[in-house]
C-alpha cells in the first residue's frame, strides 16, 4: 500500500512550517548578538570616522534600524533567492561565498559519513552475530573509548604524527598552490591527498556510534521469534545474517543516516578548524567572529534547508522501505 | 540514616557488572583528585615562572608549557572545572529532559505533540554553532555561562528517549491502577512513572554528562571558554594555539585528551552497565 | 537476497575508496617547496593567513573583502612609508614633494616611463582619477584626506601633481603613502566602491597571475620602472591560522610571512639556523584602555596604580617572545624617531612597581578591606576587564595583568568578547577596562590626537575618533591644536609636553608596541633588504636564490 496522501501532506506541511520558523530564528539570532558592523569596520580601518561608518551603513542597507522593516526586506529578498551581501566579503554576495565553500565540505563529510556508516555496520553486524566473543568485546570497548575522545584531539594528534613528523600528508589546505597547472589526474590525486587526514579522522570519530547502534539493534532483532523460526527451518547462517537480521536491524539506522547526512554541512566545523580546510564550517566560524550577519544567516539557512530536506526524504522513504510505518 | 542506606543500596543495585564497577572506580578517582586538588598539586595554580617547554622530569612530572606553567598542576586544577561543568550541566540537562520527556510522553495529545515539534525544530540547528553564537553573545564567558549554555542546549535527544519510555510505561497496569485510584496527572507522572524509569534516566544522565565534558572541551577549543579558569579543554586549546606540535610537546597534548577520554569512558561504562541490567529485567529500552 | 548484494556492493565501494586514499597517501607530496617548480621558474613562497573572505575582490580602494597586503606588490603609492626607518621613500614620485611658502600647497613630480602591467602608459591622469575617486566616494576615504580642513583640490600639469590644502596639514605626505594609485582605464565605467577588480592592473614589481583556495600567485613585472625582481614568481600561500603557517615555516615549505606567526613558537623556530626574525616598531600600541569616566577610574591615582601594576618587560618576554617593542608610557611609539620623548621609556616613575602602586592608592585615601581590596567611601575598586576571545596570547597577558592588579588590591572580573564586540564596547564606552591595540596612520599628530577631547563622546555615544578612554585635558587639546599647524621643532616640543602629560595622567596603561615581527628563512634565498620590511615589495624584488 505504501504511501497515502494524508501522510505525505502532513510531512511536507511540517517541513514547510519548520522552514519558516528556521528562517525567522535565523533572522533573529545574529541580531541578538548586537554590535554595529559599520562602526567596527570604521574603527578598524578609518580611525573610527563617523562619516565612513554612516557611508558603510548605507552601503549595507542598515540605515533603517526598524527590525520589522529589516525582517520584511529579508523575507522579500530571500524569496527572490537573494541572501544579501556579506559584510566582510563586501561586495561579494553571500550565495557566492557559500557556494565556493560548499563543495569542499560536501565532498569530505559525505565520503566520511558513508564510509563510516559502512564500516560501522560491518563491524556491528559481526559483533552482534558473535555477541560475547572476543571480537565483540574488543569492538565494544574500543567504541566506548572512541566515543569518549574529543574529536579535535584526534585531529591534532593525526596532524602531529602524519603531517609534521612523518610528512606523509600536507599541513592543512585542500589543494597545493600550483593546483591550476596540474593535469586532471594530478588534480584528483592532490585533492584526495589533502582530504585524506580530515576524512580518516572523521571516520574514526563517528565510527563508534554507528557500531554501537547497529550492534544493539541487531542483538534485539536476533532474539525475535522469526529469527528462531528461520533457524529452525534450517536456513543458512549467511542468509539469516544478512537477509533477515541485518535488514531489520538496518531500518532504524537508516533514519539515523539521513539525519546525519542532513547535518553534513554543519558538522564539519571543528574538522575544518583543526585541519584548516576551506569549507562551510570555517566560513561560518569566521562569520560569527566577524559579526557578519548576512553570512551567518546564509550559512544557517544552508544548514537548516539541508537538514529539513534530509528529514523529509527520510520520512517519505520510510513507509516504502517499511510499510508498517504508514499504517500507524 | 536507614533510608539513606537503602537508597544507596538501591543505587548500587542499579550499577552492576564489572563494566559498571570499573566505570565507577574511574569516576571516583577523578572526584578524589578534584576534591583534594589543592593538596595534591605540586605547584600553585597559574604559577607561570618556570622555564617554558621543559619536558617531563622529576620536578615537573608532565613538563611545562609555553608560559612556564607546570602541566601536572594545571591538569589537577583542571579536573575541578571539568568535573564541575560536567556534573552541573549534566544535571540541568537531565532535569529539563526528564520534565519534557515525561510530560510529552504521558500527556500525549497536542501538548506532547507540540513539545516534540519544538524538540524537532531545535534539532535542526547545529548545537555547536548555536553554542558559539550564544557564547559570543553573552556578556561574559565564565564557568557559569559555559554550564548554562551546555545545560540548556543538550536535552533534546534525552527528552525523546524519556518520552518513548514513558509512552510504553503509560500502557502498563500500574498506571491504569493509579488512575483508577484517582491519582492526579502530576502524581502519576512523578510518583508512579518516574521511579519506574529511573534506570533509563540514570543512563541518560550519564550520557549527557559525557557530552557536557566533551562540549566544554569543544567550546574551550574554539576559544570560547573562560580564560581565567583552568580546564582540560583550555589546556588542550592552549596547546593547540601555542603550537605544541612544533615543539613536539606530547606531554602537553596527550594528558588533557586522555583525561577527558578516561572520564567519559568511565561514565559510558556506568551508563552501559545500568542499561544492560534494565534490559535484562524489562526487555527493550530505547536510548 | 537483495540486501546481500547491497552489502557486498557497499563493501567493494568502501574498498575502492580506501585504495584511492592509499594511492593518495603514497604519491609524493607535490606541495613541498623548492626554489624551482617543474618549469625551472624561481618561486618565492610567502605565507599569510588569508581567509576566504579576503579574496572576494582585488580592489585596493575597499577596506574589506580583500587582503590589503597583496596590494603592496601589485600597486604602488606615490610614497612608501618604511616602518623600519620611520621615513617616507618615493615610489611613483621622483623624490619627496616640496611645500610652498605658506605650507598650503604640496607639489610632487611623477616618474617618467612607468607602464601599467597591461602595457598602457602611466600618467598624471591616473593619479588624478585615484584621488578624485576618494573625493567622490566618502566611504573610500579612510583617513579623510578630503575633509574640510585638509585637501581642497588636486591638479596636474604634465608630470607635476599639485595638492592644494584648505589649512596647513604638515602630515599630508604620510597620508599620501596610504593611497595606492590605480589605473584609470581599468576602473573606467566602474563604481570604485563596488568594483570587484578581479584582474588587478598595477605598476608594482609583481603582476597578478591567479588565485585558488591555497595560494595567490604573482609573477614578476619584467618592465618595472626601478627594479625588476630576480624571482620569477611570488607565491602567497594562504593559511587560515597562525599555527599551521608556523609549522609550514618550520618545515621550510614557505620562506617568509608578512608578520603572522604563532608567538610562542618563536624561540623554537629561531633554534633553526635557517630561520631569522626581523623586528621593528610600528603603528599599533597594545594597552589596557581605561574608561576615564567610570567611578574609580576617574581618579588619577587609580589609573596610576594600574599603570604601575603592569610589568611590561615580563609581558614582552613571556607572552610576546621579545618580538614587540617596549611601549612609551607617553604613548608615542619609537617609529616616530625624534618626535618621541625617549626619556619616558626609562623613567623610574613609570616602571612596574607593586609597592609604589599600593602607596599611590594609600596616599589618595584608599584603604584595604577584609578581602584585601582597596576601597574608599565604601566603594571597592572592582572593575570588569574585557579582552578578545580566541586569542591565546592576549588571554594569557590578561590573566597576568589581572593577577598583578589583584596583588595591588584591585579586583577584576574577566569578560571575553569577540574582536568586533571589543571595538564596539570601546567606542560606546560601555566598559571599565579593555585590553586591545590602538592603531593609527603613520603620523605622530594622528597618534597623539587619540587623546584629543574632540575625538571622544560621552558614554553611550560612539566616539568619533579613537579616544576610547574618554580622556580630556585642556592643555593637551591646546598643544595638539598648535602642533597641527606648527613647524617641525615646535611640534617636537609640543609633542613632548603631550607625552609627559599622558604618562602622568595615565589615561591608558600601555603594554607594548607592535610593529613588525617578520619570520623569514635564509636557506633558499639571500639578499633580503633589511632596511625595509623583508617581505616588502622592495626587498622581495632583490632576493635571489642561493
Amino acid at each position: 500500500m505504501g504511501l497515502n496522501a494524508g501522510y505525505i501532506l502532513k510531512r511536507v506541511g511540517f517541513a514547510l512550517v519548520t522552514l519558516y520558523v528556521a528562517i525567522t530564528v535565523n533572522f533573529l539570532l545574529p541580531r541578538l548578538m548586537g554590535g554595529d558592523i559599520a562602526d567596527t569596520i570604521a574603527s578598524e580601518m578609518a580611525l573610527g570616522s563617523p562619516e565612513v561608518a554612516a557611508a558603510l551603513r548605507e552601503q549595507f542597507g542598515l540605515d533603517n534600524t526598524n527590525l520589522f522593516y529589516q525582517y520584511k526586506q529579508y523575507l522579500v529578498q530571500l524569496f527572490q533567492g537573494n541572501m544579501g551581501v556579506s559584510y566582510v566579503n563586501y561586495p561579494a554576495p553571500v550565495t557566492e561565498v557559500m557556494l565556493s565553500a560548499l563543495p569542499w565540505t560536501l565532498g569530505t563529510v559525505l565520503i566520511a559519513t558513508i564510509l563510516s556508516y559502512g564500516i560501522g555496520w560491518m563491524i556491528g553486524i559481526k559483533g552482534a552475530w558473535k555477541s560475547g566473543s572476543l571480537f565483540d568485546n574488543i569492538s565494544l570497548f574500543v567504541s566506548f573509548f572512541l566515543n569518549s575522545v574529543p574529536y579535535f584531539w584526534i585531529g591534532i594528534i593525526m596532524i602531529m604524527i602524519f603531517s609534521f613528523h612523518l610528512d606523509l600528508f600536507p599541513l592543512g589546505k585542500a589543494i597545493p598552490h600550483d593546483f591550476d597547472s596540474l593535469s586532471f589526474m594530478g588534480k584528483i590525486t592532490t585533492i584526495i591527498h589533502h582530504a585524506a587526514l580530515p576524512v580518516i579522522s572523521m571516520i574514526i570519530a563517528s565510527l563508534a556510534g554507528h557500531i554501537l547502534v547497529l550492534r544493539n539493534n541487531l542483538i534485539r532483532v536476533l532474539s525475535e521469534d522469526y529469527m528462531l523460526l528461520a533457524k529452525a527451518k534450517g536456513l543458512s547462517n549467511r542468509r539469516r545474517k544478512y537477509t533477515y537480521g541485518a535488514r531489520n536491524a538496518l531500518l532504524p539506522s537508516f533514519t539515523g543516516l539521513m539525519i546525519t547526512l542532513g547535518h553534513v554541512i554543519g558538522g564539519a566545523l571543528t574538522m575544518e578548524i583543526v585541519f584548516s580546510y576551506p569549507g562551510v564550517g570555517l566560513v561560518t566560524f569566521n562569520a560569527i567572529l566577524n559579526h557578519d550577519f548576512p553570512l551567518i544567516q546564509g550559512a544557517f539557512l544552508f544548514i537548516a534547508i539541508s537538514v529539513i530536506i534530509a528529514n523529509l526524504i527520510a520520512d517519505l522513504m520510510y513507509p516504502i522501505i517499511d510499510p508498517r510505518v504508514a499504517l500507524q | 540514616m536507614k533510608k539513606l542506606k537503602s537508597i544507596l543500596a538501591y543505587l548500587w543495585e542499579l550499577i552492576p557488572g564489572t563494566k559498571g564497577v570499573l566505570g565507577l572506580a574511574i569516576i571516583f578517582c577523578f572526584i578524589v583528585i578534584a576534591i583534594f586538588g589543592s593538596y595534591i598539586a605540586p605547584y600553585e595554580k597559574n604559577y607561570i615562572a618556570f622555564e617554558a617547554w621543559l619536558s617531563p622530569s622529576f620536578t615537573h612530572w608532565l613538563g611545562t608549557d609555553s608560559y612556564g606553567q607546570d602541566i601536572l598542576s594545571q591538569m589537577i586544577y583542571g579536573t575541578q572545572t571539568s568535573l564541575l561543568v560536567a556534573i552541573v550541566a549534566g544535571s540541568i540537562t537531565t532535569c529539563i529532559g526528564v520534565l519534557v520527556g515525561i510530560v510529552a510522553g504521558y500527556k500525549g495529545g497536542w501538548i506532547g505533540e507540540g513539545l516534540m515539534r519544538i524538540v524537532d525544530l531545535f534539532l535542526i540547528i547545529p548545537t555547536l554553532a548555536l553554542m558559539i553564537i550564544l557564547a559570543s553573545f553573552l556578556p561574559s564567558m565564565g564557568v557559569t555561562n559555559t554550564i548554562l549554555i551546555i545545560g540548556l542546549l543538550s536535552w533534546l535527544y534525552m527528552a525523546r528517549s524519556i518520552r518513548s519510555q514513558t509512552m510504553s510505561e503509560r500502557e502498563s497496569g500500574y498506571v491504569e491502577a493509579a488512575r483508577m485510584a484517582g491519582m492526579g496527572d502530576l502524581e502519576i507522572m512523578f510518583r508512579e512513572i518516574m521511579p519506574n524509569i529511573i534506570p533509563v534516566i540514570l543512563a541518560n544522565l550519564v550520557l549527557v554528562t559525557t557530552q557536557a565534558v566533551l562540549a566544554e572541551a569543544g567550546l574551550s577549543f574554539l576559544g570560547l571558554g573562560d580564560p581565567s579558569a583552568v580546564s582540560w579543554g583550555t589546556i588542550l586549546s592552549l596547546a593547540h594555539a601555542n603550537n605544541a606540535v612544533l615543539f613536539n610537546a606530547w606531554w602537553w597534548i596527550l594528558p588533557p585528551g586522555l583525561a577527558i577520554a578516561c572520564l567519559c569512558f568511565g561514565f559510558i561504562l556506568v551508563g552501559n552497565g545500568i542499561l544492560d541490567r534494565f534490559q535484562a529485567n524489562r526487555g527493550n529500552a530505547a536510548l | 537476497m537483495i540486501k546481500n548484494k547491497q552489502t557486498r556492493w557497499l563493501l567493494s565501494f568502501s574498498f575502492t575508496i580506501m585504495i584511492i586514499l592509499m594511492i593518495g597517501c603514497t604519491t609524493n607530496n607535490p606541495a613541498i617547496s623548492s626554489n624551482n617548480d617543474s618549469d625551472g621558474k624561481i618561486q618565492f613562497h610567502l605565507g599569510e593567513t588569508i581567509n576566504p573572505e579576503q579574496v572576494s575582490n582585488f580592489n585596493p580602494f575597499l577596506v574589506n573583502g580583500n587582503w590589503q597586503g597583496l596590494f603592496e606588490y601589485i600597486y604602488e603609492p606615490l610614497f612608501y612609508f618604511n616602518p623600519v626607518q620611520g621615513e617616507l621613500m618615493p615610489v611613483l614620485a621622483e623624490e619627496l614633494g616640496t611645500w610652498s611658502e605658506d605650507q598650503k600647497t604640496y607639489t610632487v613630480e611623477l616618474l617618467d616611463d612607468v607602464v601599467w602591467h597591461d602595457g598602457q602608459e602611466f600618467s598624471a591622469e591616473d593619479v588624478l582619477y585615484t584621488f578624485h575617486a576618494l573625493k567622490e566616494h566618502k566611504v573610500l576615504d579612510q583617513y579623510q584626506i578630503w575633509s574640510d580642513k585638509r585637501l581642497n583640490e588636486v591638479t596636474a600639469d604634465g608630470n607635476t601633481i599639485t595638492f592644494k590644502l584648505n589649512e596647513k596639514f604638515p602630515s599630508l605626505p604620510f597620508y599620501l603613502s596610504t593611497v595606492e594609485i590605480v589605473s584609470k582605464h581599468s576602473f573606467d565605467g566602474e563604481d570604485p566602491s563596488t568594483h570587484l577588480n578581479k584582474e588587478p592592473i598595477g605598476t608594482g614589481p609583481f603582476k597578478y597571475k591567479s588565485v585558488n583556495e591555497s595560494a595567490i600567485i604573482l609573477e614578476k613585472n619584467a618592465d618595472h620602472h626601478s627594479h625588476v625582481p630576480t624571482i620569477d614568481e611570488l607565491v602567497v600561500n594562504r593559511f587560515n591560522n597562525a599555527s599551521t603557517l608556523t609549522l609550514s615555516l618550520e618545515e621550510g615549505s614557505i620562506d617568509a610571512s608578512t608578520g603572522t606567526i604563532a608567538m610562542p613558537s618563536i624561540p623554537k623556530l629561531l633554534e633553526n639556523s635557517a630561520a631569522k626574525m626581523q623586528v621593528y616598531p610600528g603603528l599599533n600600541v597594545f594597552s589596557v584602555i581605561m574608561n576615564n569616566e567610570r567611578p574609580g577610574l576617574d581618579d588619577e591615582a587609580v589609573r596610576r596604580a594600574i599603570q604601575l601594576a603592569i610589568d611590561r618587560t615580563t609581558l614582552i618576554e613571556k607572552a610576546e617572545m621579545n618580538s614587540v617593542f617596549p611601549a612609551n608610557p607617553g604613548f608615542l611609539p619609537k617609529v616616530f624617531n625624534e618626535m618621541v620623548d625617549d626619556a619616558l621609556f626609562e623613567n623610574d616613575a613609570y616602571q612596574f612597581n607593586i609597592e609604589q602602586a599600593i602607596q599611590v592608592l594609600e596616599e589618595a585615601g584608599y584603604t584595604k578591606n577584609t578581602n584585601g581590596i582597596f576601597e574608599k567611601d565604601g566603594k571597592e575598586l572592582a572593575f570588569t576587564y574585557n579582552m578578545a576571545s580566541n586569542a591565546p596570547a592576549q588571554n594569557k597577558e590578561g590573566t597576568m595583568i589581572t593577577q598583578w592588579l589583584q596583588e595591588v588590591g584591585i579586583k577584576t572580573t574577566v569578560k571575553l568578547v569577540t574582536w568586533p564586540e571589543l571595538t564596539k564596547l570601546a567606542m560606546s564606552g560601555n566598559y571599565d577596562l579593555l585590553q586591545n591595540g590602538i592603531e593609527f596612520p603613520p603620523d605622530p599628530q594622528a597618534a597623539l590626537e587619540v587623546f584629543h577631547s574632540k575625538m571622544t563622546a560621552p558614554e553611550g555615544e560612539n566616539t568619533p575618533g579613537l579616544n576610547y578612554m574618554r580622556f580630556s585635558d585642556d592643555d593637551v587639546d591646546q598643544w595638539l591644536d598648535e602642533a597641527s599647524v606648527a613647524d617641525e621643532t615646535t611640534r617636537q616640543d609640543l609633542y613632548k609636553k603631550v607625552q609627559n602629560r599622558i604618562a602622568e595622567q595615565a589615561p591608558v596603561a600601555v603594554m607594548y608596541n607592535v610593529g613588525g615581527h617578520i619570520p623569514y628563512r635564509v636557506d633558499n634565498f639571500t639578499n633580503y633588504n633589511e632596511d625595509v620590511p623583508v617581505y616588502s615589495a622592495i626587498s622581495l624584488s632583490q632576493v635571489e636564490p642561493k
